[in-house]
């Protein structure tokens, strides 16, 4: 796993007119903040090659060199390693020494699980009711992410850290949305930081309710109190707004569209189709599961593993949503093997 | 061997082999193997028969070669796969080859170590724990035995005596399977004939290459129908080892006998002829086949040229002279022969001119009746088919998808042949067109042809080589061998011996005598190298041919013992007395190294042997320890790398760079380092890097959660249905209290009653631990006096105030806003402030928080205690709500019936005013 500390940044003269380096060449991505290798060790720079970087150079990057080959670097390229002021020494910010520790633990926890098959062990989860598995795979993955990338990884990280620690209901939302997330292809820290904040947050707005109206099944609701809770995530979205949280606009759209429908049911915009958030969409299939099976939609407890296969049967219950899309709609029917269970009962 | 994965490394092993055994080893417990290094072929085949399914690597391909020819019943049996490591890149053709014989997956050494490792471990995975099964393994080897024997018994020699000495020699010669099966095979009759067990042998090489498995022999009709032509080859095949084995038996048994100089002849050109089969990709059978079959045809059909050239006297008069020159050194009188027969050559092609047709029909017939052992039925067709292909190049091809392959090859060949004899001097690419033409014909073959190819492949290579040797010179001398040759094998017991195989083939024996002649001239000196290369084309090209892959078996044998029977006819060159090698280790592989080969056994060992490969440094550092979450971290890279999150990404060595997705993001960029669309990503990070500071770092982003982070805290509350408002005024007083420093005391308002009802104080309601005595003296005193209280309670706005900072207007004794100012980061910080926080939901006032800050507040933490106090609201709105549909009821009690009278009064109240009016 290599972290932006593993690399130092080099000028472009400091190749002096080379032509093969003992060493990998990266190139930094500053928007992305990313490394990518340019030239392998002992390949020769061609005048192609040559022009490429150039090219990077000018869009911002920056050449960098691995600080394993530090050594290697400053010999073959006769250069004191005061000429480079990126190999100055520095103490690392607390964070990041942590997130260099959570690194280690994270290595250290995947040799201990072995391979984390989502979909089982969310099955397992919910056969069992006991999400710690899922949430701590969850935590020790975000613990991870980067420090210096966006405050939203930032905060991501801090709540994980400080709240993604405990099975309860919110951390299963949290959890299993960041997991649908990756398992949907989406690996981006940011974007998966966007779906951890948004998860938490997108029910904040629920302190801005009587705490009586958050007690009654949405569908025992009078459509006055409907109205009222539909508020919650304006409400929400103001908050933050008004507590000047500095979050991501992807995340605050999550906070205030995870309540949308592909179909346009949804509130409180009644945005529809690509217009809502593709991550909006899977906090609020995740967070509509979970509320669903304890009841706070309907009043009555189901389990995930039937509410998917009423999903996936299409033997709809009232109140239950399925309009997310339809690669998210496949993708939360795919959560559980649902023929499995089918011919379980079956037999 | 028990519950463990066997993995078989055979040495010589390559640095990459070497080094990837040693990563092995270090996980041998984690993979559940265990590595043997097998390097005595005969240990080797044991083992294979012996311990199941199996993984055998390979880093030398002359040996893997020879390994997967010997035992390739005995691998696809049991399923086990074999790995050859390879510094280059095989040649497609050599690897469809390899693969034919066995050959699971060939890697190239200078592959990733990672890759190396990964490969080697997906193919162990496929390897299953179990024993092997002897039954079936016992009942391949007997078929084997059994056919051979089947065949022996045909050859009237005294078997009793081979039959030991077979034994023994098959030991030697690593046969092991046949080994086994001998001594069954005597207590078993064997008279059922060699139609039985040929099938059974058949049926168990489908069942290996093709990947079916018939149980039952007889069930197929197909197989039935398919089964008299291919018995033969079968047969064949059998015949060739067994009769191999027998003259090494023979050589060994009656040296004085056998080890006449015709004998030594024989050899010889079994192994210059098998040079060149090397060359193209010949079968080692089909050589030695050949050899027989000339004799055969000698003995059985008359004087071969005879036969084969009844157009040309003049070719059998110079035979017959060969006879004679044949007691002298041969390659004396080659020379001497060369000359006249050029001269015969320019006759023979104007004869041949002249003559073309009688002589493609005699050929074609002869061929014919070789091939298929039945004379008489193809002759028709086949000058049928000869003469429309005369007729036209187009109409050929078109016509030989419908003929059977047999005549049309033959007849091809034929046709090629009389092409060569016309015109000698033809350009090659002629040859490789020809057979590109009769292969495009075998294209159209059904299964049942291709199957019925499968014997003859060899041949046609023959055929081709003949075809090309033509052009060559030294035809006299060919001749003088050939006949030489044949005579001897007359004499020798051994030819008798294998009749049999000759009577099922033959239909290339007499181009095969020339190819063996012509290729003992090749070795003595000069060899035309175009020649070689047009028969490395047309090799190469008939190895693509679909008949190629129905004749697996066969055409994979090719490499090893062509090696092999390279490397003994070289000896013999020198010695001339030598016999046959009865140990066909690779011993001689050396030796081989510095004859001078054409075939491709010689471009494999260049290619093989690394002398042109430059292997790559690769690091195999720490590749044990990564294999332990490799099978995790492949999974991760693979994600990770789609959505450029490199975090996750494991070291991959040297890995495979994609510019153009570097240039597509950073083509995304405006320049400088900013983001050109204003992705949401980018748009937060305007604190990025701090080049001024330290460019190889990045700046830690230490983020304010602006009291958000409590709110999760709160809404946990919420979701928890047994909790009650109390508690979440402890909650937020606590967050209060230890993040800020800050007292809160809660009040709501009840509209009825129109004054603040305290609902928490956090003065009281934490003990001495959280809260002070000192403080809370304050706090009972500060709240007695009821100015303060009334202040408090009138606010509509949140409010600051400092009570010890006079107001700069003057006009109130104390400092008060209704945000923190500036200056308040370091005028409040240390000096005690109270804050108004009043709870109004639209215009109704709901209640009041007064936060105490004994200590100072920081300016900074402004919004986060906002925040925290908001999230109170919930509970607040509750009370509110509550108190609301509590009033409501008391005034529906009380205010609800004058109401309705009121509307009902106001409804009639306009009809009756105009009554009342009227």
């Amino acid at each position: 796993m290599k972290t932006e500390y593993d690399f130092f940044m080099i000028e472009r003269t400091h190749l002096k007119d080379r032509k093969t380096f003992p060493f990998q060449l990266y190139i930094f991505n500053p928007v992305h903040k990313k490394y990518s290798m340019v030239l392998n060790g002992n390949r020769p720079l061609t005048r192609e090659l040559n022009t490429f970087i150039d090219f990077l150079l000018e869009k911002g990057g920056k050449l960098a060199v691995l600080k394993s080959q530090r050594r290697t670097f400053l010999n073959a390229q006769e250069i004191h390693e005061s000429e480079v002021p990126s190999l100055k020494t520095r103490e690392l910010h607390e964070l990041e020494k942590e997130r260099i520790m959570n690194i280690k633990l994270k290595e250290m926890f995947d040799e201990r699980i072995g391979v984390f098959s989502f979909q089982s062990e969310f099955e397992i989860a919910c056969e069992s009711d006991n999400f710690e598995k899922i949430i701590e795979y969850a935590r020790v993955e975000i613990l991870t992410f980067s420090v210096t990338q966006s405050p939203t990884v930032s905060l991501a990280v801090q709540l994980a850290k400080s709240h993604l620690t405990k099975d309860n209901f919110l951390n299963r939302i949290v959890a299993t949305s960041y997991l649908f997330a990756k398992t949907s292809n989406i690996l981006d820290a940011a974007a998966l930081s966007d779906v951890i904040c948004g998860a938490y947050l997108s029910h904040i707005g629920y302190s801005q309710l009587p705490l009586s109206l958050l007690r009654i099944p949405t569908l025992s609701m009078s459509e006055k109190d409907k109205k009222l809770f539909e508020k919650h995530t304006i409400l929400g979205n103001h908050l933050i707004k008004k507590g000047e949280l500095e979050i991501s606009d992807r995340c605050k759209k999550i906070i205030l569209d995870h309540h949308e429908r592909i179909s346009g049911n949804g509130y409180p915009s009644m945005k529809y189709g690509d217009s809502i958030e593709t991550l909006s969409l899977i906090v609020g299939s995740i967070s509509h599961l979970f509320e669903y099976s304890s009841g706070k939609i309907n009043g009555s407890r189901l389990s995930i593993k039937n509410i998917i296969i009423q999903m996936k049967n299409k033997s709809f219950s009232p109140g239950l949503e399925t309009d997310f899309g339809e690669k998210i709609f496949s993708s939360l029917l795919t959560m559980i093997n649902t023929d499995k269970i089918e011919e379980k009962k079956a037999a | 061997m028990e519950n463990k994965k066997q993995l078989v490394i055979v040495p010589p092993m390559s640095e990459p082999l070497q080094k990837l055994s040693e990563v092995l080893r270090g996980v041998v417990d984690e993979e559940n193997i265990d590595i043997s290094f097998i390097d005595d072929p005969k240990e080797l085949a044991q083992f294979s028969g012996s311990a199941g399914q199996c993984l055998i690597v390979f880093s030398n391909p002359k040996k893997c070669a020879t390994f997967l020819q010997e035992n390739r019943f005995v691998l696809a049996k049991n399923h086990s796969k074999v790995i050859l490591f390879t510094p280059k890149e095989i040649p497609a053709k050599t690897l469809i080859k390899f693969v034919k014989i066995g050959l699971t997956e060939s890697i190239l050494e200078n592959s990733a170590p990672k890759t190396l490792l990964y490969k080697v471990k997906l193919l162990l995975r496929s390897i299953k724990t179990s024993s092997p099964q002897q039954t079936d393994k016992d009942q391949i080897v007997k078929s084997k035995t059994e056919a051979a024997q089947t065949a022996e018994n045909k050859t009237e020699i005294s078997i009793e005596k081979e039959a030991a000495a077979e034994d023994s020699l098959n030991y030697l010669t690593n046969d092991k399977g046949k080994n086994k099966k001998f001594k069954d095979e005597n207590a078993e009759d064997y008279s059922d004939g060699l139609k039985g067990k040929n099938n059974y042998q058949e049926e168990s090489i489908d069942t290996n290459w093709k990947s079916k498995r018939n149980t039952d022999i007889e069930a197929s009709s197909e197989e039935e129908a398919s089964t008299p032509k291919v018995e033969g080859d079968q047969s064949d095949i059998d015949m060739y080892y067994r009769g191999k084995r027998k003259k090494n038996l023979i050589e060994v048994a009656e040296e004085e006998e056998k080890r006449s100089k015709k004998m030594v002849a024989e050899d010889e050109l079994v192994g210059t002829s098998k040079r060149k089969d090397l060359d193209e990709d010949l079968e080692p059978e089909s050589s030695e086949k050949k050899k027989k079959k000339s004799n055969y045809v000698e003995e059985e059909e008359g004087t071969l040229a005879v036969k084969r050239k009844l157009d040309s006297l003049e070719i059998v008069d110079s035979t017959s002279e060969a006879k004679k020159e044949i007691p002298l050194s041969a390659e004396e009188k080659a020379d001497l022969k060369r000359k006249e027969l050029d001269e015969m050559d320019a006759l023979i092609e104007a004869a041949r001119k002249n003559q073309s047709m009688p002589a493609e029909d005699l050929g074609g017939h002869l061929k014919g009746k070789i091939s298929l052992t039945d004379l008489t039925e193809n002759e028709e067709p086949e000058i049928k088919e000869k003469k429309e292909y005369d007729n036209s190049e187009l109409h050929k091809k078109e016509k030989q998808f419908d003929l059977d392959l047999l005549p049309g090859e033959v007849e091809a060949r034929r046709k090629y042949e009389d092409q060569n004899s016309e015109d000698e001097k033809a350009p090659h690419d002629g040859v490789v067109d020809n057979i590109e033409s009769n292969m495009a014909s075998d294209k159209g073959s059904t299964d049942k042809i291709s199957t019925l190819m499968i014997g003859e492949i060899g041949k046609e290579k023959n055929k081709n080589i003949s075809e090309n040797e033509i052009h060559e010179l030294p035809k006299k001398k060919n001749l003088d061998i050939e006949e030489a040759f044949e005579e001897s094998s007359k004499k020798s017991e051994i030819d008798q011996l294998e009749d049999a195989s000759r009577e099922s083939k033959g239909g290339s024996l007499n181009l095969d005598d020339i190819q063996e002649g012509k290729k003992k001239d090749k070795l003595d000196s000069e060899i035309v190298e175009p020649t070689k290369k047009a028969l490395n084309k047309a090799t190469q090209d008939e190895d693509d041919s679909p008949e190629e892959t129905g004749a697996k078996a066969q055409g994979l044998s090719l490499v090893e013992d062509d090696d092999e029977h390279t490397a003994s006819a070289a000896d013999s060159l020198d010695a001339h007395m030598n016999f046959k090698k009865l140990d066909q280790s690779d011993d001689k592989s050396g030796d081989k190294k510095d004859k001078t080969h054409n075939g491709q056994v010689d471009k494999i060992d260049t290619y093989y042997r690394g002398g042109e490969a430059k292997k790559k440094d690769h690091s195999w550092d720490n590749l044990t320890g990564k294999t332990q979450t490799e099978s995790h971290e492949i999974t991760k890279t693979r994600k990770a790398d789609e959505n450029g999150h490199s975090l996750l990404k494991p070291d991959l060595g040297e890995q495979t760079i994609d510019y153009r997705q570097i240039k597509e993001e950073f083509e995304a960029m405006a320049g400088n380092g900013t983001s050109a669309n204003g992705s949401t990503a980018s748009s937060e990070q305007g604190h990025g890097l701090s080049d001024s500071e330290d460019e190889g770092s990045f700046k830690v982003v230490e983020l304010d959660s602006r009291g958000f982070e409590f709110g999760i805290e709160v809404i946990n509350l919420i979701y928890q249905k047994d909790s009650k408002p109390q508690d979440f005024y402890k909650k937020v007083s606590e967050e209060l209290i230890s993040e800020y420093k800050a007292y809160p005391v809660f009040f709501t308002f009840r509209p009825g009653d129109k004054k603040h009802t305290e609902v928490f104080d956090s003065f009281m309601y934490f003990g001495d631990s959280l809260v002070s005595l000192e403080l809370k003296e304050w706090w009972i005193n500060a709240k007695t006096e009821q100015v303060v209280f009334n202040d408090y309670f009138e606010k509509t706005m949140t409010t600051w105030l400092c009570r010890s900072i006079p107001s700069k207007s003057g006009n109130a004794p104390y400092w008060e806003d209704v945000e923190l100012p500036s200056w308040a980061a370091n005028e409040l910080t240390d000096k005690k402030v109270e804050m108004i926080f009043p709870y109004f939901d639209g215009v109704d006032r709901m209640g009041v928080a007064v936060i105490i800050f004994p200590l100072g507040v920081v300016a900074l933490k402004e919004k986060s205690i906002m925040t925290t106090l908001e999230l109170a609201r919930t509970v607040m709105l509750d009370s509110i709500q509550r108190k609301a549909v509590l009033s409501s009821d008391k005034s529906s009690d009380e205010e609800a019936p004058p109401a309705e009278k009121k509307n009902i009064l106001s409804i009639f109240s306009g009809l009756f005013n105009r009554k009342k009016a009227g």
